[in-house]
């Protein structure tokens, strides 16, 4: 615990964006949710906390405006765990209550969740946190749990490659004609939006479909295709019967955005971000089929995947933070023309967002004190749906977010996973219901 | 329990499904909820609407009433625009000084511009009554330069006060003392015609700038490094 680390460090390349995005009601915020079989001991809870931040350096931090950039400056204020709210957390960085850390951690009857702004790290970084959170909460309720080197613990020295900019340090240096800005571009169609009534205090709904995993990867082998590519298919026929088939005539494609981790093909263990978006899209005027919609999926996924395109995607990426008037241009001046740009261009080209996170990769001495984790993604106007997994011992949790009332989609998706032969079991914060809990 | 509609499996602590909101048997009020129930609503910040509402609404209506008292009494001097800029004067003064959250830098700059501002439009009224008295050479001369260093006085206090706890005020605090060097460069430029309030301005700064840096010139680097991405 003795490494030498930087007191501030700027933001890394895709985590720019996000504090010029962060408005006063959508921070681009993620939850990653820890259901224990026991109710939570808040006092623990703090404890652990305070502990595992000090691993943590690159999550003890503020972020503060430069005059070319944010930037991210070490913060010593005291942090504080709360009591869950019943309206789900969507302000964390402009927030006063939270002294500046850019994550909070909640807690109500068994669940533990930690909101963490989308600049600070992606799913993957924030879901070694969590689980060093959780082990060290066990820890200090005198359970023994041996970490079998998959947890990050208070112990467990700094690895200074945990802090790097991973898009940096995989980046090949290339000349500005050699760029393929067409990497970056997408499809300039505009996306069929998902329409319905907002709830109109600000509240997300939020419905976790769980279901073995075991029996998913045996219907996937079936198949032919990965957990990812079935799911992001159902979820495509999901958006089609429930919301345009019969009802609305030469609808958008629908796109959905579907983050890559791609720590395992560089072979990064940085905590911060280090993910790009695949853009997949289908056209719900043809046959919306299961197995069509497979190979649609699959093909994206497959060019997006591909190690010289993530490459190019880099460099592109890279070269644009490097690029001599974007980082002399003062940051009161990129966040107008941010701004202007989002005002004319907005973000009209995503139908939704599906994100798996993976495997949360705990020991087997936690499975009798965890009985399930979830990851949800922040929604918007535009994007009112989102869809994200995340898988635990034998459980796959998906989780619909959503700031709509219906649950149209939520409903067929299910129906399509029972339809498979899953069993599905159920459950919600029942937003739209008045006293249903 | 079970859904019969939608076939799936659902905990015993909720009265319908959640899916298709159809009303389940087996609710078992003693089993804990999974998230918090839909409760006390957060406030709505209908306050700060209303304040400034009402604020601009009464504003509105005493500039107009003042307009129409001027214009109707001697509209040779049109000093209704003053009442004008001293409402919205206050306004910033309450919401972007006071109550704002920006950096005291930027308040200290933003209240130093805004009396320059205000001197030199009650300086064109007073023009308008007495051409002869030239109040806004009296501004230019003297007004601004001591103005600007009034306002590097009070950085510079509120530095000394908050330097150890939050070192960027230095960085922050050099920025605008660079500023009181602007009456010398307009002497220089022969816009202002009397040197010593410039000259006292330039001298403050000057001696300020060094003191920050004899006293902190580590923080100063640091907190450079990190607002200039060096």
């Amino acid at each position: 615990m003795t490494t030498s680390i930087s007191k501030w460090h700027k933001l890394d390349n895709s985590a720019k964006i996000y504090p010029m995005m962060a408005g006063k009601n959508n921070e681009n915020l993620f939850r990653i949710t820890f259901v224990m079989y026991e109710p939570v001991q808040p006092t623990k809870l703090q404890e652990a906390l305070e502990l595992t931040l000090e691993r943590f350096p690159s999550f003890k931090v503020m972020l503060k405006k430069g005059m070319f950039w944010y930037y991210f400056d070490h913060n010593d204020m005291p942090i504080k765990v709360y009591e869950m709210d019943s309206i789900p957390t969507r302000k964390i960085v402009t927030s006063k209550k939270n002294n500046g850390y850019c994550f909070k951690i909640s807690y109500y009857n068994n669940l533990i969740a930690g909101d963490f702004f989308h600049a600070l790290c992606d799913g993957a970084g924030a879901g070694e946190f969590m689980k060093s959170l959780v082990y060290t909460y066990l820890s200090l309720l005198g359970k023994n749990i041996h970490p079998e080197q998959k947890i990050l613990t208070v112990n467990t020295p700094i690895n200074p490659k945990e802090l790097e900019d991973s898009f940096l340090a995989n980046s090949r240096k290339v000349k500005l004609k050699d760029l393929k800005i067409n990497s970056l571009k997408g499809s300039k169609e505009p996306a069929y939006l998902i329409d319905g009534v907002s709830f109109e205090d600000g509240g997300l709904g939020v419905v976790h479909l769980y279901c073995p995993v075991k029996d998913l990867i045996a219907i996937c082998k079936q198949k032919g295709c990965t957990v990812t590519e079935l799911l992001a298919s159902i979820f495509f026929l999901s958006i089609y019967d429930a919301k345009i088939k019969g009802k609305v005539e030469n609808a958008n494609n629908i796109q959905v955005f579907c983050p890559i981790n791609l720590r395992k093909m560089f072979g990064s263990v940085s905590l911060r971000n280090f993910s790009l978006f695949s853009r997949i899209s289908a056209n719900p005027n043809e046959d919306m089929e299961l197995d069509k919609l497979i190979s649609i999926v699959h093909d994206s996924l497959q060019r997006d995947m591909d190690k010289d395109f993530i490459k190019d995607k880099i460099a592109t990426t890279v070269m644009g933070e490097k690029f001599f008037p974007m980082r002399i241009m003062p940051l009161v001046v990129k966040q107008l023309i941010f701004d202007i740009s989002n005002l004319f261009f907005g973000n009209k080209k995503k139908t939704a967002t599906f994100s798996n996170l993976g495997i949360v990769d705990l020991p087997q001495d936690m499975k009798s004190f965890v009985k399930s984790t979830s990851f949800s993604i922040s929604v918007n106007q535009n994007t009112p749906l989102s869809l994200s997994a995340a898988t635990t011992f034998d459980t796959l949790c998906l989780t619909f977010t959503r700031c709509v009332a219906d649950t149209d989609i939520e409903r067929t998706f299910a129906k399509y996973l029972t339809d498979l032969g899953l069993d599905v079991s159920v459950n919600s914060n029942m937003w739209e219901v008045e006293h249903a809990l | 329990m079970r859904c019969n509609f939608c076939g799936v499996e659902v905990d015993d602590n909720v009265l319908v499904c959640p899916l298709c909101h159809e009303k389940l048997d087996g609710y078992d009020s003693q089993k804990p909820a999974l998230y918090p129930p839909k409760g006390v609503q957060p406030k709505k910040r209908r306050s700060h609407v209303s304040f400034t509402r009402l604020y601009w609404g009464i504003g509105i209506g005493v500039f107009l009433a003042a307009m129409g008292v001027n214009l109707g009494i001697n509209p040779t001097v049109q000093w209704f625009w003053l009442v004008g800029l001293l409402i919205a004067y206050a306004y910033l003064l309450v919401q972007n000084t006071i109550l704002s959250n920006s950096s005291i830098a930027v308040k200290v700059l933003l209240q130093c511009l805004l009396v320059v501002g205000l001197l030199f439009s009650f300086a064109a009224v007073f023009e308008q009554w007495d051409p002869k008295s030239q109040p806004s050479y009296y501004v230019t001369q003297y007004a601004m330069p001591l103005t600007l260093c009034i306002s590097n006085i009070v950085m510079v206090i509120f530095t000394w006060i908050w330097a150890r706890r939050h070192p960027v005020i230095l960085v922050d605090c050099i920025f605008l003392l660079l500023l009181g060097f602007l009456p010398i460069i307009l002497y220089g430029c022969r816009v202002i015609e009397i040197l010593w309030p410039s000259l006292v301005s330039a001298v403050f700064s000057a001696i300020s700038i060094l003191l920050c840096f004899a006293l902190g010139h580590r923080a100063i680097k640091e907190e450079a490094q990190k607002k200039f991405h060096m």
